[in-house]
């Protein structure tokens, strides 16, 4: 192990950008079911990259609505307060991973997997609960490899050689973070999660997602990392899928491979995930 | 054209001794075009017992318009047997979903393979056409034409529009109308009041004039401060919209759950006592499970 690496651990966290403020504040008033409409708008309003995202996207082909939507204001009379929302939240979470291109590390694929794993993890996330809140789902999804951002950013070459490490072995990367750094990217977006300060729930997640769990979001975040990974949507840098646990199996009734069979139009996920980096 | 009403309850069905008039069945009402073209809207519980009544004409041809995909406009699709009969064709239209973008294909699709009970696809021996609709897309279904119009509601909703050989019916799903979000002296207030009053007068220039609208008026005034915000209305903005649009007849649905059918005359009439008919006003009903209207 790296006694170096190991002791910075924690300043590599506090060196990271903090989580967009805006997108805190969301998650925040997302929280809150008697969120008042009128903070939700100021936020959105004071963030003005997330702004002209949200006013792009809702005025784009997908969206055709019959009038041009010119403001906040405007898209939530027309598209009411929890679409928006939804929408601000998601285009906020985005906005915080870094898109510039790291040595050894390509942000853009890792971008891919991230959110072709958030939007998976958001549609199969009614299999294991369908009272759970599908954009947890999503923003859980988004954020379960962050740890990765940092290694890439602040250890690049011991991150590299785990990466290798774990070609070699064919073992998971989570391990051989562990063997070469003392540490891995669960463990290590926990922190940065914590720093953060984002939802208790969404921190175990994170913590967690290469364990076995009972919780129905962490089930549905396990099931997808790997369904993304097995379908080469973007690189999670770890060349080991982990079949299902038998609570997985259990639940689903069917294996990984049978519940990707199983899954219609998975192949359309890539390409909706690139149209969300780009907006 | 003619209509009949299979489900008219909000929420959740509400079987029982006090509710055999008006029925306990979710939203789903049936539209035949006088060419005898079948277009349904919404499939809640009230699609079983329509369903029942098509076994003759199989094979069939059908189409069903989705508002929205809370569970009390879509639960009895699973249900819907037509879907597992071969050489049956369903149309199934609707909203896609804006923050997954996802299409109606996706959404309707894997509900009703896993969400409900395990139905494997190929038991659904139809042949089922999913289309996604977008607002500023007006569709054809046989003669008719079908206007699509956002509502408000805490999902997309679409009101649907239907016009076919001079004749013309209004639904709205569910839906709430919006609400200043400002206080009277705020500053933004009268700016977001001529956004609303705009978004308004786009709702009574797509409704205007129809012979029949059946909207939801899930509330009384007095219970609405209080569910501000679910997404629904109450008899007296239908009313108020009805009347702005020039329409012929209002049909007040989504009826409340806890409401026994005596409730809901009392809260009807209560409401007809505050808006006395005037010459050129609508005709206003509540819907009936079983009503059939004709024109
Ligand atoms: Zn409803
Ligand atoms: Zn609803």
């Amino acid at each position: 192990m790296n006694q170096k690496i190991s002791q910075d651990f924690f300043q590599m966290v506090e060196k990271m950008p903090p989580f967009p403020k805006s997108a805190h504040r969301i998650m925040e008033l997302a929280a809150d079911i008697n969120c008042n409409p009128k903070d939700l708008v100021q936020v959105i309003e004071h963030d003005p990259i997330v702004t002209m995202k949200l006013l792009k996207l809702v005025n784009s082909a997908f969206f055709s609505l019959a009038h041009e939507i010119t403001s906040i204001r405007h898209a939530l009379v027309y598209l009411g307060l929890n679409t928006v929302k939804n929408l601000a939240l998601s285009i906020a979470t985005i906005q915080s991973i870094p898109h510039k291109n790291l040595e050894h590390f390509n942000t853009h694929q890792f971008l891919l997997h991230a959110l072709t794993t958030a939007s998976i993890a958001q549609r199969i996330a009614p299999r294991f609960d369908p009272d759970l809140d599908t954009g947890d789902a999503f923003i859980a999804g988004l954020l379960h490899d962050f740890g990765k951002m940092v290694f890439a950013q602040f250890a690049p070459l011991e991150f590299s050689q785990a990466i290798e490490l774990s070609i070699e072995k064919k073992q998971s990367l989570h391990l051989s973070e562990q063997a070469v750094m003392g540490m891995n990217h669960a463990e290590m977006g926990a922190l940065l999660a914590e720093k953060w300060e984002l939802p208790h729930q969404l921190i175990q997640c994170i913590r967690y997602h290469h364990q076995d769990s009972q919780a129905p979001l962490h089930c549905a975040v396990v099931v997808a990392n790997q369904i993304s990974k097995q379908l080469k949507f973007g690189n999670a840098c770890n060349p080991v899928i982990d079949a299902f646990t038998p609570h997985i199996e259990g639940i689903l009734g069917m294996n990984l491979s049978d519940f990707i069979e199983s899954l219609d139009d998975l192949s359309t996920e890539a390409s909706k995930a690139k149209k969300f980096i780009d907006i | 054209m003619k209509i009949k009403f299979w489900g008219v309850r909000g929420s959740i069905p509400t079987p029982g001794p006090t509710t055999v008039r008006y029925g306990g069945n979710t939203t789903c009402i049936e539209v035949r075009l006088d060419d005898d073209t079948l277009i349904i809207l919404d499939a809640g519980t009230g699609i079983f017992p329509l369903a029942q009544s098509l076994l003759s004409d199989f094979p069939l041809s059908c189409h069903i318009l989705n508002t929205h995909t809370h569970w009390d406009h879509i639960q009895g699709l699973p249900f819907f047997i037509p879907l597992f009969v071969a050489d049956n064709n369903v149309h199934i239209y609707g909203a896609a979903d804006p923050i997954s973008q996802k299409g109606i294909d996706e959404i309707l699709g894997t509900q009703l393979q896993y969400r409900f009970f395990p139905i494997r696809k190929v038991e659904l021996k139809a042949n089922i056409h999913y289309h996604s609709l977008t607002e500023s897309h007006r569709i054809k279904i046989a003669d008719a034409t079908i206007t699509p119009i956002m509502m408000n509601h805490p999902v997309i909703n679409f009101g649907y529009r239907i016009d076919c050989y001079g004749k013309s019916i209004f639904f709205t799903g569910d839906h709430e109308p919006s609400y200043n979000i400002y206080d009277a002296n705020d500053e933004e207030y009268s700016e977001y009041q001529s956004i609303m009053d705009d978004k308004q007068q786009h709702l009574i220039d797509t409704i205007q004039g129809v012979d029949v609208m059946i909207a939801d008026c899930s509330y009384t005034p007095e219970e609405y401060p209080s569910k501000r915000g679910w997404g629904h209305g109450t008899y007296d903005s239908s009313i108020e919209l009805a009347q702005q649009a020039n329409v012929g007849k209002l049909y007040c649905t989504h009826h409340e759950p806890t409401r026994s059918d005596q409730a809901l005359e009392d809260v009807f009439s209560q409401a007809m006592q505050r808006h006395p008919r005037q010459p050129q006003s609508p005709e206003y009903f509540l819907a009936q499970e079983g009503l059939e209207v004709s024109w």
